[in-house]
């Protein structure tokens, strides 16, 4: 009990409350001790309590209360949920993980169903679950300037979204281009461009212009309700449920959906991108309480894998490590689709990698970075690595459209796909394999123990390089691996592979 | 206790063809009804009273013919109050699931007599309208690598070598044997044209048969499933697990694989004993029967298995067997059962199939098994073996003797 008032005393500065004439509460999130606004524990609680105190004033007078402006006090508007501690959640942890996912999904519905009109008023980046907090309420005002980003990058760090965000993006904008567009893309995008997807409502040019323009909304729409929860609705391309309805264009949707993701050697391994789909299109067959405790199994399925475990590691903790830099530049290699995905959608705590504290010692920078001269030998070896085990396989008798297969199926791309494929067929003309190989194995093996034998073959090759590295520069070499080689970002890079398998 | 179980009777539709066919105004209870009148008609020695059970096939068991259509057609037909019903669903085998089953509740000893069949209004209610966890629910899909069957169909064909050709020049034979049979009268025994409430007939041939069809005019037929597979992302599933394959061949069009069609069909099984007792006349004894699953990928080369188990029940070898009849959902489905079994052309489908009459999807297992007791009679040879490839990787084969 006694830690409870002390989260509640804490909660007052987690949302901070300023109220205006007219009933207009505005709530300024600002996490104490944070360069950003997380959406932990503390947080929920701090809705919650926000929200008890709207409730009681209102049973006594209606109209104490009119709208509700939510904003930041820090630079982006509200990042996500704790990284770091979804990296580390294992299975005895899934009860935890669902609790908090749910309980934060429990207190967005109670904001959009509390009968006043909630606006967010988006002074920064809204990403994850900061986005799926905005789109809680009945209006987002973002300001049109540089910089400010709008999506839900969880699949490239292998999560499902957990707080609303794969249930509502699916009732605002249908099944194929809540997917397509922001679930499985994972990128992000302008204030401009998050209009047209219709996931922000409308610019102002200046900061300074949010509030009014949000209290301007409140009073023309005091009866906002979100579209879901107005009569009549439907959504958009229609939802799965009975009868099956043939014709309806959502059954072919449905009906080629999970092919074409299985398809997409980047998401094969990922089980982020089948648990989006699969809460995407389980949470419209039910209401949106019974969405939310979906979309939190889900989530917690997705937190608890070990590749979410790999890929946080890869592009949150490895990229703050290893600071900010381009691979590019130093392999000359292009980035390939995921590069570039995670990068524009990682979380802003894990691009600026809070300047404060990291300072602007140019020294202490450079000593994290990977040499250039380094990355490039690092990229040598691991495709000797994968051009050896690739002639390997196919001595060993598979055949060479199989071996190309396997690289495919494991998620190389890039320098490393192209090692594989090369050298494969190399072997088979030379005459190494056998010509009706590989229609031994039993098909229900698929590829999977060549995927390993590949793998593990390229990451072996790398060792030495990380042995032999400062331990300050191991997170840039990593990184290389995966964004200048190809090594697939599942495996959270060379360095994780021998651990995370 | 223990009892053979005997057909005494088999009689089917004629096959309407699709939304523009004789059948589409035609419900699917009164196909039934229609069967159910007819077995009575032909066989006066038949008392109701003795029928245990009505078991019938329906794939898609939803609307017109949803809700244990078996109970009610039974009802609707004037049988004895006691005669229960039982609709079952073993996808495209159903039929002959249904005639199995009822074989085994007589060689239980538990059940005397029971009607088994199926029925399917595919212009009515279409494939795939009942939805279903495997191809409508993401997160079994995804996991159970889900493909269409036509996928499957062309895989085969490309893991055996079938080329276009192949499979064309099956498809012009199914529908030139279907038309001499009709020609010949071949199906005249188990026929029971379809008949309106004033009696008028509504349909009395199978309507999908295309006579005249060559390896020619097949041949400009376009893929059917080249689309789904490529775009579809389907030819990638199947590609993990058949890493070796280069690409599939998809040779499958809606010429070389089985009509959608309306149609229904039954079968008489009893006991000896009450054969005996009702004066009927065995046509053929149900020797064997056997299900067994395979891999859902490749998902049509189930009757291999289930026709090995078969006959290894009835301790037989291929060469005990004189005719085959396995369902033509697809072209490269036949050929591979031929392939597998070492088959004459001469012995196997001798009267066409289903890529000329059409696959009246829970219908079909048990107008084919009608099709060989009739084919056992006319030629005076003794066994067949009656076998369908079923979606989710699967087989359902069953041996019958003539008596």
């Amino acid at each position: 009990m006694e830690e409870r008032n002390v989260i509640r005393e804490a909660g007052r500065d987690v949302i901070r409350e300023d109220q205006h004439d007219g009933g207009i509460l505005t709530w300024i999130l600002d996490s104490p001790g944070s360069a950003v606004n997380l959406l932990d524990a503390a947080f929920t609680s701090a809705l919650a309590a926000r929200l008890d105190e709207v409730e009681a004033r209102r049973a006594e007078d209606s109209l104490a209360v009119t709208g509700i402006i939510l904003t930041s006090a820090k630079e982006s508007f509200c990042a996500s949920a704790d990284l770091d501690a979804m990296a580390s959640a294992t299975a005895v942890d899934a009860q935890d993980v669902y609790d908090l996912a749910l309980g934060l999904a429990t207190q967005f519905r109670r904001l959009e169903t509390l009968g006043v009109p909630v606006v967010a008023a988006l002074n920064g980046s809204a990403l994850g679950g900061g986005l799926g907090l905005a789109l809680a309420t009945h209006h987002r005002i973002a300001v049109d300037e540089p910089g400010i980003r709008f999506g839900l990058p969880e699949v490239g760090f292998g999560l499902c979204p957990g707080a609303g965000g794969v249930l509502r993006t699916v009732r605002l904008l249908g099944v194929e281009r809540s997917l397509d567009e922001l679930l499985l893309a994972g990128s992000s995008c302008g204030t401009r461009d998050a209009i047209q997807r219709g996931i922000v409502d409308e610019a102002v040019d200046e900061a300074g212009d949010l509030l009014p323009a949000a209290r301007r909304w409140i009073l023309e729409n005091p009866d906002a309700v979100q579209p879901w929860d107005a009569e009549g609705y439907r959504v958009p391309g229609g939802a799965p449920g009975l009868p099956a309805g043939v014709g309806d264009p959502l059954l072919a949707v449905l009906h080629f959906l999970p092919a074409r993701l299985r398809s997409r050697p980047d998401v094969l391994h990922n089980p982020a991108a089948r648990a989006i789909l699969a809460a995407a299109v389980e949470g419209l067959q039910v209401d949106l309480d019974t969405a939310a405790a979906i979309e939190a199994r889900y989530h917690t399925q997705t937190v608890i894998d070990p590749v979410s475990t790999a890929m946080i590691g890869l592009r949150h903790a490895d990229r703050k490590a290893a600071g900010p830099q381009s691979m590019d530049a130093t392999t000359g290699a292009v980035p390939d689709a995921a590069t570039v995905v995670a990068a524009e959608g990682a979380p802003p705590e894990a691009e600026t990698a809070d300047p404060r504290r990291e300072g602007s010692d140019e020294a202490a920078a450079s000593s994290r970075r990977a040499d250039p001269e380094n990355v490039r030998q690092l990229v040598g070896d691991l495709t000797d690595g994968a051009a050896t085990a690739a002639r390997e396989l196919v001595a060993e008798g598979m055949s060479e459209v199989s071996v190309e297969r396997a690289a495919r199926h494991a998620g190389l791309s890039s320098v490393l796909y192209q090692a594989v494929r090369e050298s494969a067929r190399q072997a088979a003309r030379e005459g190494q394999g056998d010509p009706r190989a590989g229609r031994r194995q039993p098909p229900v093996l698929g590829t999977g123990p060549a995927q390993r034998r590949l793998l593990s073959a390229i990451a072996a090759a790398g060792q030495r390089h990380l042995a032999a590295s400062e331990p300050t520069r191991v997170a840039a070499l990593n990184i290389a691996s995966v964004d200048g080689a190809g090594f697939p970002a599942w495996t959270g890079g060379i360095a994780r592979w021998e651990t995370a398998r | 206790m223990h009892s053979e179980a005997y057909i005494y009777d088999a009689v089917r539709t004629p096959r309407g063809r699709g939304r523009k066919g004789a059948l589409h105004g035609t419900k699917p209870i009164s196909l039934v009804i229609g069967l159910i009148d007819a077995l009575r008609e032909r066989n006066p020695g038949l008392d109701p009273a003795r029928i245990d059970d009505l078991v019938l096939g329906v794939v898609t068991p939803i609307g017109d013919q949803g809700a244990d259509i078996a109970r009610i057609a039974a009802i609707a037909a004037g049988l004895p109050d006691t005669v229960g019903g039982f609709q079952l669903n073993r996808f495209c085998a159903s039929g002959l699931e249904a005639a199995n089953l009822a074989a085994a509740k007589i060689r239980s000893g538990w059940e005397q007599l029971v009607i088994a069949g199926g029925v399917e209004s595919m212009s009515r209610v279409p494939i795939g309208s009942d939805g279903g966890a495997w191809a409508l629910d993401p997160a079994t899909s995804f996991d159970t690598s889900y493909i269409p069957q036509g996928i499957s169909a062309d895989l085969i064909a490309t893991t055996e070598g079938f080329t276009r050709g192949d499979v064309d020049t099956f498809a012009a034979r199914s529908q030139q044997r279907a038309a001499d049979a009709w020609d010949k009268g071949h199906f005249a025994r188990s026929i029971v044209p379809v008949r309106d409430q004033n009696g008028l007939v509504v349909l009395d041939h199978d309507e999908h048969i295309r006579r005249g069809t060559t390896v020619e005019t097949l041949a400009g037929l376009r893929p059917a499933f080249a689309a789904m597979g490529q775009d579809g992302g389907f030819d990638a599933v199947a590609l993990e697990k058949y890493h070796w394959v280069e690409e599939i061949d998809h040779v499958h069009t809606g010429g070389n694989s089985s009509g959608i069609v309306d149609g229904a069909a039954l079968v008489l099984v009893g006991s000896e004993a009450v054969g005996r007792d009702l004066g009927l006349a065995p046509r053929a004894r149900v020797a064997a029967a056997a299900v067994s699953g395979a891999d859902p990928t490749i998902m049509l080369t189930g009757p291999t298995p289930a026709t090995r188990k078969l006959l290894d029940t009835a301790g037989l070898t291929p060469a005990d067997i004189d005719l085959w009849e396995i369902n033509e959902a697809f072209a490269s489905v036949a050929l591979k059962f031929q392939r597998d079994f070492g088959i004459d052309d001469e012995r196997l489908n001798v009267h066409g199939g289903a890529i000329a009459m059409g696959h009246p999807l829970g219908a079909t297992g048990a107008m084919i098994l009608g099709t060989m007791v009739d084919e056992l009679e006319r030629t005076g040879l003794h066994r067949a073996v009656v076998t369908l490839c079923i979606g989710g990787g699967m087989g359902v084969a069953t041996l019958i003797e003539r008596v």
